[in-house]
Order: C-alpha cells, then structure tokens, then sequence
C-alpha cells in the first residue's frame, strides 16, 4: 500500500521516492525482466533476512505465524502458488516499509534497494513462469445462459450443477473452475433438457388473455377472514401476514414470455402501497424477486410488465403494509392502509421467435412429419409426434450438424473437429436410431466437448475467436454474436480500433447489464446480502424492500459509472446516488416519494457519497449484529485498495463479540492491538474500519451503538421515527483513528480524503480486479508494471471508468493469455 | 403438507413404541429375504464395514453439548440428554481439530472438515480427498454405489471431495435416491436405461477422442485442467459401465413406501428425517457402506415453534441469552433427530448385530464454537463400529492444544481394514496415547474391545 508507504517514509526520512517514481520504477523493472535472463541466485536477500528479520521470524518465535528460517526464496522454488504469495507480501511489507516495525533499526538504504531490487528479480522470474490463464471452463450461470443462447430456450439449469469455486473474489477464474465425473454426467442431462425445449414443430401455441380475479376457487376461503371483498368487487387485503397473494387459476403451460396486467388501487389510503411482484418456481419463500411496484388511491391502475415464465411457474404479490396480524374479526373494522386487487389478466404465451433460434440449428432445413395416429387429429387432447423425414439420413446429419458443432463451439469447425461428433451420429444410424435421435446424441456430445464448456485460448497473445469469446464473456456473459465472430474471422478484432469500437458496442447494448451487475456483485461481495440477516430486535427496519432497494443503489451507481463514464474516485466519494423513499428514509433523507430508484443529489449532512457509505456494502461486510472494523478493515483493503490482507496467524481465537454489555467491539480489540505481534497487522487493517464505525449493520448512521442491554436508555422517537422498538441506546462510536502511515482521521469524510489524496492506489486495484475477472486469471507480481500503465493512460484520459474497461481490454493482460 | 408430515411422524412413532425395546422397523426384516436365501443374505450382508459422517455447519452451542467430566461417569447435558438412550453406543471425543484451518472466511473450516488440507479458500488452497472417498477408494466396496454423497436439502454441494480435490454435488432428494436403490423399472424402461447408458458412453467415448486431438495444441499452464477433464469423463466412463451392470442386476426389495420430498427448505427438521431414512436403508440393503450428509445450516428462520430468528445469526449469539434459548431449541432438535437415526441403524438388525455395531457414524462440525468461528475444539460424536463407547473421551487439550481430528480419520481407516497410517494431517498419534495426558484416568481405549470387536 503505497499510501502508507510514503507518509512513512517520510516520516522517517529514508527514502523520498514518491507514487511515481514507484510507478516509474515498477515498469523498468517489468521491461528490464521481461528481455533479462532468469537470475538465478540472490546473494543479498539472505544475509539481509538474517540480519533484520531472523530475531522475531524464527523458528521458535514465529512472530505473526511466519518463521522466515524455513522458508527460502531460492531453494524453495516458488512454483507453490502459496509460497509466492507469502513472499510477495513480504516483499511488499518491506518495501512498504512496515517491516522490519518502527521498534527496531532501519536497515541501511542501500540495503535495504538490492534486497528489494534481488528480492523483486527473483518473484518476477516465477510469477513470469506461472502466469497465464488456466483452461477456464463457463461457470454454471455462463453455461446456461450459453445453452439459452444457443438455443433461445429458456431453460433452468444452473442448478443441477455444483457451484463453482471461487478465486480472487471471482466466479470467472480458470484456475478455481474444477471439474468432477459426476458434473460431465449432469452436463449431459442439462444439454438434453435444453436441446429438447427448442424444439419448435408445427405452428406456434396460440397466445390467449386469462382475465381472473382474487376472489374465486382457493381464494374464496379468504374472503370475510383475512381478506375483504369491497363493494367494486375487488379483495382488499390488509395485513402482511399470509398475504402472499397469488391466484391459482393462472395456469402456465408453455415456457415463453407471458404479458402480465395487474389492476391495483390502494385501499383505505391517500399515500401509494407498495407491493413487491416474485415471479418463478412456487417455493412460497424463495420466489425470486421480480420488482417492486406502487398502487396508488383512487380508480384501479394497470401495472403491467412482461416476464418469462415456465410451466408451474407463477407470480405472487406482496404488500407492504403496517399491520403484520390481526384477527379475522378485527378485519371488517380496521380503518388502515391495504391494498385493493381488482383483476389479473395474463397473456401469453408470446414468443420472440417461432420456431426457435435452436430448432432451426437442431434441424436445419430437413422436413418433419406427424406420425401420430391419423384418425386423433382432431380430438382435443392429440399430440402430434413429429419425426424428420430424410432419405439420405447420413448426409442430411453431416450438413445439419456442421454449423451447430460452429455455433457451440464460438468458432469455425474444421473437419478434425467435427469428424467425432459426426462419427457418433452415424454410428447411431447404423445401429438403426432415428436420425432425430442420432442428431440428438451428436449435439449432446457436442455439448459435453472440451470446445464448448472451455474457453480454449491458445499460448500468448490470442486469436480473434478467443478474443471474441474473452470479451462477450466479460461484458455479457454470453458466448460471441455474429458481428464479433465475422470480425474474429476477417483477422480484424486483434486490431486494436477495432477491439474498441467492439467493446464500445458491447458495453452501450442492454446486454452490459450482466457485467454491471455480475461484477458489481463480486467486486463488493454482493452475492453475500444474505449470509446473515440483521438482528429483529437490534434492527428491524431491515426488510425485503430494502435489501432490494439497496442492492439496487449500488448496481445503479456503478451502471451509471459505466455507461457515463464518469471519474473513478466518484466510487470513493460523490455527491449522487441513487435512491427510492424506503432507502432515502434509511438514510434520512427527505424529499424521496415512490419506490422507483432515481438519481439523489447527496448534501455533506447527509454522511453519504461513494460506495463506501452504500448500505449493501455496509450490510455485507458486517454481520447480524454487529460490525467489526476488522472484517471491514479487511473489506475495504482487499476491495478498494487491491491488498489481498493477510490471514490470521494460526493459533488466533477471533474476538468473541458480546452484545449485552457495555464493551464494544472496538475496546475489545484495543486489547489485541496492544500486543506488537498483532498490531503489526492491525495497525494496517483496522483503520478503515474504525472510520466506518458510524454505520451499522446494515448501513444505518449512528452516533451511538444499539444495545439490548438494559441499563441503556431508551431511543428518542426522533432515532426510531416513533416505532415501538426493543433496543437502547449504547455506548457513543468512535469512528477516529490514524493509518498506518500515521495520517489521524476522525469519521468517514475524513478518511475518505486521505483515499482521494492518492487516487491511483484506488485506480489500480479495480484496474486489477476488472483485469482479472475479465481474462479469468489472477494478477500476479509479473503483471504489475502493466497495470500501472493501465492507471497513468487513464489518469492522463477523463478518469472515467469506461475509459479504465476500454484501457483494460486493450491492454496485454486482455489480449494474451 | 407439513401436517401431513407430522402425521406421519407420530404414526411412525407409535409403531416404535409398539416394538418395544428391539425397536425392529417391520420394514428391515422384510428387505432380506429379497436377497434369495438366509444365508445367502448373512454371507452378503457379513460384517460390511460401514462409514458414514454427517456435519453440521454451524456447530453446536458448547456448554450444552460437552460435560464438566470426562470417562464413563460423566453428566449428561441437555445435548446428550436427548440421545442418552444410546449412551453405551458413542463416545462424546472433546479436544480435536485440523491443524491450520484459518481460511477465507469464518465459514471455509467446512471445506476442509473430511480433508484437513490447510487454509480453506486462501490463495494457493486445493483441496484434497476427503476421508470417504479415501476409504471407497480403498476398499472398492462392491456395491451399486461406491459411495452417496448426501446434501439434506437434497441437491447442493457435499462435504466430499473427489481425489483431485473437486467438491462433490450430492446425490439427489430422498425420492430421487429411493428410486436409484430399490424401484425396479419395467424391462422396457429397463432396456431404455441401458440404451440410456450404452448411449452415454458412445458420447464420452467421442468427448475424449475429440479431447485428445487436442492435447497437444494446449499450452503448458492448461495441462492440469485438461486432465482433469480427461480424467473425468475417463472415470464417468467407467461408473457408467458398472452402472450398466447394476442395472441387469435385482435391487433389493424394501416394504417402505417411497418417501415424499419436503420442499420447504426452512423445514430443516422434516428434511433430515427422511434423508435419514435414507441412509438406514441405503446401509441397510447394503446398496452402499460409504455416506456423507450434509446438515442443513441456513441464513434464514429454520421453521421451529419458538424460533424467529436466523439460524446463523443465532450461532453468533453474543452471549445473548434469548439467543442462546433460541438456538437451543434448533440443536435440540437436531439432536432429536441424530438419536432418530441411531434408533433406526440400531434397530436395524443383520447377521451378525445391528447395523449400527458395523457402521462408524461419525457426527461433527467443522465449527467448534460458531460465534468466534473457532474451528477449534470441534464436535466429534462416534457411534458403533464395534468400538467400545460410552464415554466423554478428552484427546486433547483445548485450543492450540488440540490433537489431530485425522488421527482419529487413521484409527477408523484401520478398522474398516485400511492399511495406513496417515491421513492429512495426522501425525501418527495414536488417540488412547493423547488420552493419557489428562489427570482423570481415562479408561477409553479406541481399538475394539476384543468382545465387542466384529471381525
């Protein structure tokens, strides 16, 4: 961390050299290494690590867990990824100057630079040999929506699938996508349940209007209970529980895209109620959230939006209402807000395309027959069993399945290719299978190659299919339209205006949602929102409309980063955000009606600006009840300033936490850091936490901790907006603190300067996290150098973050593998 | 639907009741004779050795699972309270762990609970065999399946990891695992399996001959994956032909109606009785010896009369003491439900004892206190397998002091007739020796009393 490293340095006046010239420094150093040969021995680094290091590292002290005695960067080869990192964090540690610690003696500078300039040689040497992207295979979500895409089905397959591992924050990192018997197995029943749901014979299924309403079949038995039927015929519903509204007459019976109209007013209210639509397999809990909506007084309005949906699918609807329970017989008389449905009316099935994008790759131009019985044609319940009619079935499976094996495989097949999967088909028909079936078996298998569940990229700088795929896979998770593979063909993407006008088109198409989203998600850890769930009595403003209305600030914000290109170090500080009225009211903040997310001018009282202060940042790096600076000390080092933190050192019990009491969190680990040992870490990790001590867990401002101890006062109604709640008012936050380079701080804004006074600590760690999760490979020592170039040709651009995605594409760490 | 469930329950119940002490399922019996003859069945069915572990990733809340005492004499907790019927058919083994398990977060120790590699989820982390498939390696049990590897929620991820350290997806839903062991199709369907499987493996048999062509234009850095994928489909291979065997071959015969899914995934208590069920039949009709579970732990409120609030945040209790009421009421019926499964396998009688008596189940958790996320001074509950039990058995100190959970891997890979003498991290100690340390004397001895030893 270069931040600390210069405040203090200059601190103790040893080495002046500032962020540029480190920068300066890092590419020479890349350029001389990359031409020079391997330096094998490094003379100075041992007598150097005797001489300031061995007294606390040894093998009986093993000051932080690490005895350097056993450990030699010369002998011990560091081809063990483990060990490479250990020593690159030794390297950066002394560089950085926080090793050898302030306690003892400084090494003499000239030292001190042929330590790190041999140290630096020599990780240089062995990243160069392990670098590169590992075979990466399409994570569970890039496999389905690349089955979806081929095909253009609709299909639920990611979950027949074992997650994915994980490395470096990301789901798309070759190295951590492993492989096992029983996922091949699953592959080959996912690809026969996508390659059966394209098929498209005969005309498209007719769409029809189901026009229903609240009170029929089921429902029925609501009405006069739970629920109450006014005098325009709608069902008023008035409390939350239960209230998961669905209608059981809807019946889906094609996976398609079905219109969906809901005719809503609000109920007993002059103020809109909002109500949240789950659309997806009935498990009453887990229904994904489809959006949320507003019935305003008055006349019924039409709600209306467009969803695809799959047999036994459906939707319900849940409002948000003050009342969680009453009695049935308190119903009739309460005078509060609900809801009024008046009617639901589904059409559909509406297809995009009939037939199918995947019947036409499937079969081709071959004619189909029904072969069912002639005389059931015309009863209602027949089903036509077409069968394609070939006469010369092995030439007809020849010409149908090349241009499927080019579809799935992003790239053109040759006869080597193609010859085992035509093979099979025609083994098939030899065998006496229906050329139907023999295709069939020729595209499952094709579905199961190595070229279609691989990103196959070759040695050093890629091709243009490779390249195609690397970039739609960033930025839409899918596999390469036709444009980018026409152009792949034409030798013309490795161009690099060409490259750019690609990446520009591909990041202004709709489709960039996947990548704002997706890698907004894994950046911060999104996919986390649930791990836990804040505590009811300490929280229990914390809802399902807030959870979504947060998640939605942050993809939002970075979508608008995006597609605006607007600076960087906005993400550490704006003066906008994007907000609806259950966030704004959050954040107290005035002047925010409706659900619907829009951007806010933020005000300095506010406490709000930049993801730091986003409430899904603060809820995922905290836990249920409480927040620890160390956990989001280590957030913000790995996130936003690129330094993976160390783990705790073996034989470390983490700080229990106990909330009854009047000990924080933050006095218990005084304690901790009182101990040199730990502080070594500590001193690093903790700042960034302290500075976020005024926000809870779940990214509410406080002045004061909530406790449930009762010897605290009572909150003011003013700090609970007049609910009845169970908390107390705790021990005051602290939120001051100094960083590791010694700069004090005492809240948010303040450290938030510091971050802003170098803002290329900030650039290149999300330079190295767009690098790695767009060629699916970790950084390493090795591409350092490029990085920072990376950062100097965006800093001398607009700053903007479209900028940073165009300069990290362009750059070799895109381009090769 | 879940009143259904709790119907059924109590039915079940009564009929346990109505057996009396040998708690005979009138099911089990009925399953031998589908194997021809007694003693055909007593010769098939002879001593299977038999290993199953079921994790729980949350943990159990300490002081109310481990006692003040150690030995025999030691007071029952409100934990062990609740299984104490079959007090002289486990040993409670305090002061165990894997060395190094500080990992990616508070949680990774799951990870590596049946592998011991060390720093789950850190950089340069891979994961290794877990201990069940080193054992169905070892022993190549021949039986329909080698081992099931089982999620309570029913699909998921597994505690199992494969020999190249790939975490293994569990086997299905307890419907879908009824009607891999004991529904016989009709010979059509059964012809149209194995057409299924012939089919399956002309496919894989194309994948790899497609993948060697490519071998050699792959750079250096893609080898390992490239063999794994090789390897894999070389391996489905192979489970696709035994499987094609199995499928000529009867399955045995159960007198059970097929158990019904339980969708409600917060129904944790629900979940885990039938795929219990499960697992007392799978041993049972010996359609396999090796079993991993693992234990629903959810973010969510588990469905529980008197619990609303989410079990995770309930296992960082604070010191909270409604919270720790609350968690209670989850572990105690996990708990309820681990003695469930000790009453089925031990009343499930073979030829020579119950099933219990030749199976090692092992019940643990990677976390030894959840609120810290110690990984530390783990749960290990060890039932059966012809040890001699009843006993809180202290192997070693607490904390940093702990002794190695795969020693204890060693000693039960020796028994089921493994020869080796290392597994992960273990050091070659044996547990009695560890024992010793203790002031108390500690009377347990880890190798099979010569009575009670089966083989």
């Amino acid at each position: 961390m270069n931040m600390k490293r210069s405040g203090r340095m200059n601190l103790r006046n040893c080495d002046p050299c500032s962020i540029v010239a480190d920068v300066v420094r890092y590419i020479l150093l890349g350029c001389c290494l990359t031409s020079a040969p391997l330096v094998a021995v490094a003379s100075e680094v041992t007598p150097f690590l005797e001489q300031h290091c061995f007294d606390c590292h040894n093998d009986s002290t093993k000051e932080g867990g690490l005895d350097l005695t056993s450990i030699n960067i010369q002998s011990d080869g560091l081809s063990d990824v483990g060990l490479l990192a250990k020593w690159v964090r030794i390297y950066d540690r002394v560089r950085t100057g926080e090793m050898p610690p302030a306690s003892t003696e400084r090494p003499p500078a000239s030292e001190l630079s042929s330590f790190l300039r041999q140290t630096a040689e020599t990780l240089n040497a062995a990243h160069l040999k392990q670098k590169g992207t590992v075979l990466r295979r399409l994570n569970r979500h890039e496999y389905e929506r690349t089955l979806n895409a081929l095909l253009g089905t609709n299909v639920q397959v990611a979950d027949l699938l074992p997650d994915d591992g994980r490395a470096h924050g990301f789901d798309t990192i070759g190295e951590a996508l492993d492989l096992s018997p029983v996922q091949i197995q699953r592959y080959m029943e996912a690809a026969g349940i996508a390659l059966d749901a394209c098929v498209n014979f005969g005309p498209a299924p007719e769409s029809s209007l189901q026009s229903l309403t609240f009170d029929t079949g089921r429902n029925e038995r609501n009405i006069g209970k739970s629920w109450i039927k006014r005098s325009d015929g709608a069902v008023a519903v008035v409390t939350e529980c239960c209230s998961a509204v669905k209608v059981y007459e809807l019946q889906i019976r094609h996976s398609a895209n079905y219109r969906v109209k809901l005719h809503v007013s609000a109920h007993q209210s002059d103020e809109p109620i909002v109500y949240r639509v789950h659309a997806g397999r009935d498990f009453f809990d887990s229904m994904p959230l489809l959006n949320v909506y507003e019935a305003q007084p008055g006349d019924a309005q039409i709600n209306e939006f467009l969803v695809p949906l799959r047999p036994q699918e459906t939707i319900r609807l849940w409002p948000e209402l003050p009342k969680y329970w009453l009695k049935d017989t308190e119903i009739p008389k309460y005078t509060g807000p609900g809801i009024a449905l008046h009617k639901l009316e589904v059409e559909g099935p509406l297809y995009a395309e009939w037939p199918s994008r995947g019947h036409k790759l499937r079969f081709g131009d071959i004619p189909a027959e029904d072969t069912g019985p002639k005389h059931q044609r015309d009863k209602s319940w027949y089903r036509p069993a077409y069968r394609l009619v070939s006469s010369t079935p092995e030439e007809d499976l020849r010409r149908v399945l090349l241009p499927f094996l080019e579809a799935a495989f992003r790239r053109p097949a040759t006869d080597e290719i193609a010859e085992p999967f035509i093979a099979i088909g025609i083994a098939e028909l030899a065998d006496g299978v229906r050329l139907d079936d023999a295709l069939r078996t020729a595209q499952i298998a094709a579905l199961c190659s190595i070229d279609f569940l691989y990103l196959l990229e070759p040695e050093g700088t890629l091709d243009g299919f490779a390249l195609a795929s690397r970039l739609s896979y960033m930025l839409w998770g899918l596999p390469p339209d036709t444009e980018l593979l026409s152009l792949a063909a034409n030798q013309q993407l490795t161009q690099s205006e060409t490259l750019r006008a690609q990446t520009e088109r591909l990041l202004s198409d709709p489709r960039a949602d996947y990548f704002s989203r997706n890698f907004t998600d894994q950046w911060l850890n999104l996919r986390e929102i649930d791990f836990t769930t804040p505590d009811k009595q300490l929280y229990p403003e914390y809802d399902t409309l807030l959870r979504h209305s947060m998640l939605q600030e942050t993809r939002l914000f970075f979508d608008e980063m995006l597609q605006n290109n607007r600076p960087v170090t906005e993400f550490l500080d704006s003066n906008w955000t994007y907000l609806n009225e259950p966030l704004a009211k959050h954040y107290r903040i005035d002047g925010v009606d409706g659900v619907a997310m829009r951007r806010v001018s933020l005000r300095p009282e506010h406490h709000r600006g930049g993801i730091l202060t986003h409430a899904a940042v603060l809820k995922v790096s905290a836990n249920g009840t409480t927040t620890s600076p160390v956990m989001r000390g280590a957030f913000v080092l790995d996130r936003i300033l690129g330094v993976e933190p160390p783990p705790p050192p073996p034989g470390v019990p983490g700080v229990e936490p106990d909330i009854r009491g009047a000990t924080t969190l933050r006095e218990q680990l005084e304690k901790h850091r009182s101990l040199e040992s730990c502080n070594a870490c500590h001193r690093v990790l903790d700042p960034p936490g302290f500075a976020l001590e005024n926000y809870d867990v779940m990214g509410g401002w406080r002045e004061n901790y909530r406790s449930l101890g009762k010897s605290f006062p009572k909150p003011s109604d003013e700090l609970t907006g007049g609910s009845n709640v169970s908390w107390r008012v705790g021990p005051p936050v602290d939120a001051s603190g100094e960083t590791a380079a010694g700069k004090p701080f005492n809240n948010l804004d303040d450290y938030k300067q510091i971050l802003l006074s170098q803002p290329q600590n900030f650039v290149r760690a999300l330079a190295t996290k767009l690098a790695t999760y767009g060629s699916g490979r970790g950084m390493g020592f090795s591409d350092r150098p490029e990085l920072n170039r990376i950062v100097q040709r965006v800093s001398q651009r607009t700053g903007g973050l479209r900028d940073l995605v165009h300069e990290v594409v362009q750059s070799d760490l895109f381009r090769s593998k | 639907m879940n009143k259904i469930l709790w119907r059924k329950r109590l039915s079940r119940r009564a009929v346990l009741r109505g057996t009396g002490v040998a708690l005979t399922l009138p099911w089990l019996d009925a399953m031998v004779p589908a194997l021809a003859t007694k003693a055909e069945a007593a010769e098939t069915l002879a001593q299977p050795k038999r290993f199953v572990a079921v994790n729980y990733g949350l943990g159990f809340h300490g002081p109310n699972l481990f006692p003040q005492e150690a030995g025999t004499d030691y007071k029952l907790t409100p934990y062990l309270e609740l299984i104490q019927e079959h007090r002289d058919q486990f040993t409670l083994i305090s002061g165990l762990s894997h060395t190094e398990q500080n990992g990616a977060n508070g949680h990774t120790s799951e990870f590596t609970i049946l592998t011991a590699v060390k720093h789950p989820g850190l950089p340069g982390f891979k994961n290794g065999i877990s201990i069940d498939q080193y054992l169905a390696e070892k022993l190549q049990p021949e039986t329909r399946f080698p081992s099931l590897v089982l999620n309570t929620g029913g699909r998921g991820d597994s505690i199992s990891w494969s020999s190249t350290g790939v975490n293994l997806p569990s086997a299905g839903t307890p419907e879908d695992l009824f009607k891999m062991m004991f529904v016989v199709g009709t010979p059509q369907e059964v012809q149209k399996q194995t057409a299924e499987l012939k089919r399956g493996r002309s496919i894989l048999d194309t994948v790899n001959e497609r993948a060697k062509k490519l071998r050699g234009q792959l750079g250096s850095r893609d080898q390992e994956k490239f063999e794994q994928y090789v390897t894999s489909v070389r391996e489905l291979e192979k489970r696709l032909q035994s499987s094609q065997a199995w499928a000529l071959k009867d399955k045995p015969r159960v007198d059970v109606p097929p158990p019904t899914n339980v969708t409600d995934r917060l129904d944790f208590v629900a979940q885990s009785r039938v795929m219990h069920q499960m697992i007392a039949l799978a041993l049972q009709s010996d359609s396999t010896r090796i079993i991993t579970l693992k234990a629903t732990a959810m973010n969510d409120v588990p469905k529980l009369p008197g619990v609303d609030t989410g079990w995770h945040d309930l296992s960082h209790h604070g010191q909270d003491e409604q919270k720790i009421d609350e968690l209670k009421l989850i572990e105690s019926a996990e708990f309820r439900e681990i003695n469930d499964l000790l009453s089925q396998l031990r009343g499930a009688s073979e030829a020579d004892g119950s099933v219990l008596d030749s199976t090692n189940l092992m019940v643990l958790s990677n976390l030894g206190n959840a609120s810290s996320h110690s990984w530390r001074d783990l749960p290990v509950l060890l039932a059966g397998g012809g040890f001699k039990h009843g006993r809180h058995l202290v192997a070693g100190g607490v904390g940093n002091d702990n002794a190695r959970l795969c020693n204890l891997f060693v000693q039960i890979a020796q028994r089921m007739g493994v020869q080796t003498d290392r597994f992960g991290d273990s050091d070659g100690t044996r547990i009695e020796s560890i024992a010793t340390n203790q002031s108390k004397r500690l009377p347990f001895e880890l190798a099979a009393s010569s009575k009670e030893a089966l083989g």
